[in-house]
């Protein structure tokens, strides 16, 4: 089901973003690639688009339904000429060409069919229970909650995560609707997919050969945190996979001209932003050479007027949603600016994630996040650090058309360093452009060197390449064992360490006894995607207080025998609490186990009194599940 | 790929650097791989009984 539901989805999405890309007249200035990663991008915009219109009225199946057939029916001439084009095929003619191409070219076909493994591993890996922090919290816990509901609501006991760019968070909810959760992690792996062909194309553009083109598709999937990502519902990959589709369409306007390159430059830019705000970085870093070209070509100041106007209209539904709610259109970026008595979200970056920002580690910023394991926040997220290795050998390589990936480059850096929390995690939307160049150092290298230096090179890149295939083996044996079934889902996320823990075993004991009308208190942090969402009451705020961080307020007092009420008004029936976490920060990675203390909590230093005097319903090393009724009557005396 | 352009200096420059990246990245990873190691190793002794 998951299978077929994926083929329906990459035909939809290809077919409806080929017809876009013809209607726009820029197909032509592709090639095979490069035109089919633009048009799953295209088309998976569209369908974002679709989704952010209809979703805030209506999301089941009749309404998902309903977007997919008119999108399908967007696609129909694509799928004709697809048809006409295999009608014509000599299929064994084709086999032989390609089997005597592969004899010709042994090193390219060997890296495109280690390259293929991993992709096809990858959308695999994605039908294992999703088990990573950010998507239990918000990537899939909020469409899950939409799902439930109906329609994509405000969802404000989520914070602020229900308010951020959701491009890629449609795609989930798509796939929640219309088939489950193994296709939503496995849609980013289709992005890996058009990450690969964007990064191909790319490497061509700049006058990469193709083994060192291929090399930079395998350098750019096989990062840490891209491996991980591509088989979770993480967002950076997938917004990587815009950037690399946004520079070729800049790549091919700057050298045609064209409005319709420059509408599609527009809807790849505004793709990257709904993607994660993160984008508008990433298109700053363009703005430049566009104004530049503009104001050396007044006439195509129309042009540029023209690209932002589509870029604008495709934000929309994102920007108006989030103005009404909220004020601020691009909330939570910039909040004091919409509304200067209200929090600024990120003030707390500097001493949470603080680092030094100034000049002198600005200039060894990447031998910090690629060397140093837990200099930065997240810790080695790129693995081994071959991208730093190889990217600066490619001075020395001839290459076409840099300077636009330097500075997207450049300016990417300077903004994460300078104002955001500097994850490394972060960086991941740049790095198949490193990539592109540390390909293509590494082909300068090799062809310049004789043979004892290339036995140097072999010995040094061998043990970046064995260590960094450790952790891409690694995420392949953790995760296709459930994938394939061969594993069970309780066995697996009760076994697999993951940042805070995933929950599942106490949330699905409650899911099995909740009945249709009753409610959840949490007080697990984060609430976790395995447990009822829009059934559960989320700790600090009781209902009708949700919204209170958006002004920055204060919670009311409350005392126990308020709790006891509130949680017999609102048809509460189990009360989920956490009792510790496993944490693996460090430059070792240990685990080291955390008891949670209750007594921060709003809620939680209510209950912590009267939990010891209760039994659990259900109890693991995490968590525990007290029923809500005798809770609140330990709670009245 | 064919040897062409013999570049010695730029050539030496450029493996001195992949060294220099390379051995500081595991010298300062040491704990990180030990543990790995370490946990492997337990995760084989267990299997094999």
């Amino acid at each position: 089901m998951t299978t077929l539901f994926l083929s329906l989805f990459a035909l939809v999405t290809i077919g409806a973003g080929t017809s876009l890309l013809a209607g726009l007249g820029a197909a032509r200035h592709f090639a095979t690639d490069a035109r089919l990663a633009v048009a799953f991008g295209l088309g998976c915009l569209l369908l974002y688009v679709a989704v952010a219109t209809v979703g805030p009225f209506r999301l089941d199946v009749a309404s998902v339904g309903a977007i997919a057939a008119a999108m399908a029916a967007m696609a129909v001439p694509a799928w004709i000429g697809w048809f006409r084009h295999l009608c014509r095929l000599d299929l064994r003619a084709s086999v032989q060409d390609g089997l005597a191409w592969c004899r010709a070219n042994p090193a390219v076909a060997g890296l495109m069919a280690v390259i293929s493994l991993s992709l096809l591993s990858l959308v695999v890996q994605g039908m294992a229970p999703p088990n990573d922090y950010d998507s239990l919290m918000y990537h899939i816990a909020i469409p899950r909650r939409d799902l439930e509901q109906g329609y994509i609501g405000p969802n404000w006991e989520q914070s602020l995560f229900s308010f951020f760019p959701a491009l890629a968070e449609h795609m989930y909810r798509v796939a929640l609707v219309l088939s489950g959760e193994a296709a939503a992690q496995s849609i980013t792996a289709l992005f890996g997919i058009a990450l690969a062909l964007g990064t191909h194309a790319l490497a061509r553009q700049l006058g990469l050969g193709p083994v060192t083109s291929a090399l930079a598709v395998l350098m750019a999937i096989s990062v840490r945190a891209t491996v991980w990502e591509l088989a979770t519902c993480e967002v950076e990959a997938v917004l990587g996979c815009y950037v690399v589709l946004l520079l070729l369409a800049y790549l091919r306007w700057r050298e045609e001209k064209s409005l319709g390159l420059m509408l599609l430059l527009g809807l790849l830019a505004a793709a990257g932003v709904a993607t994660k705000y993160h984008g508008l970085t990433v298109a700053l870093g363009l703005a430049p050479l566009v104004l530049w070209e503009s104001v050396r070509r007044p006439r195509l100041l129309a042009q540029v007027l023209a690209g932002a106007a589509v870029a604008l209209g495709v934000l929309a539904p994102h920007l108006i949603r989030d103005f009404i709610y909220t004020g601020n259109p691009i909330f939570p970026v910039m909040n004091h600016l919409f509304d200067p008595d209200g929090p600024d979200f990120y003030r707390y970056f500097g001493s949470e994630f603080g680092r030094p920002r100034g000049v002198l580690n600005l200039l060894r910023v990447y031998w910090d996040a690629s060397v140093l394991p837990t200099y930065y926040f997240d810790g080695a997220m790129l693995g081994t650090p071959y991208l730093l290795a190889f990217a600066p050998m490619a001075v020395l390589a001839r290459l076409r058309s840099t300077l636009p990936l330097v500075l997207v480059i450049v300016v990417y850096t300077l903004v994460w360093y300078t104002t955001m929390s500097q994850q490394v995690r972060f960086l991941l939307p740049i790095t198949p452009l490193f990539a592109v160049f540390a390909a293509a150092g590494a082909g300068w290298l090799w062809d310049n060197s004789r043979w004892m230096a290339r036995i140097a090179v072999v010995i040094g890149a061998g043990a970046l390449a064995l260590a960094q295939a450790g952790f891409v083996g690694i995420y392949s044996a953790l995760r296709l064992p459930p994938a394939l079934g061969l594993v069970d889902r309780a066995s697996y996320l009760a076994g697999t360490p993951t940042m805070d823990g995933n929950f599942y075993l106490s949330c699905h004991w409650i899911e099995q006894r909740l009945g249709a009308d009753e409610r959840i208190l949490s007080l697990l942090i984060p609430h976790s995607y395995y447990c009822p969402q829009s059934r559960a009451i989320i700790s600090p705020a009781l209902p009708g207080e949700e919204a209170y961080w958006l002004r920055g307020e204060e919670l009311p007092p409350l005392d126990a025998r308020q709790l006891a009420q509130a949680l017999r008004e609102h048809a509460v029936r189990y009360v989920i609490v956490e009792r510790s976490r496993e944490l693996r920060s460090g430059p070792a990675s240990a685990p080291r186990i955390v008891i949670r203390d209750l007594s921060t909590d709003r809620i939680g230093r209510l209950l912590s009194p009267v939990l010891a005097q209760l039994d659990p319903k259900y109890v693991d090393s995490q968590s525990a599940v007290y029923d809500a009724a005798e809770l609140a009557e330990a709670l009245d005396r | 790929m064919t040897a062409n352009k013999q570049r010695p200096v730029a050539v030496a420059l450029c493996i001195a650097w992949l060294f220099v990246v390379t051995v500081s990245y595991f010298t300062y990873n040491a704990d990180y791989y030990r543990e790995k190691t370490r946990t492997f190793s337990d995760f084989i002794a267990r299997r094999l009984g």
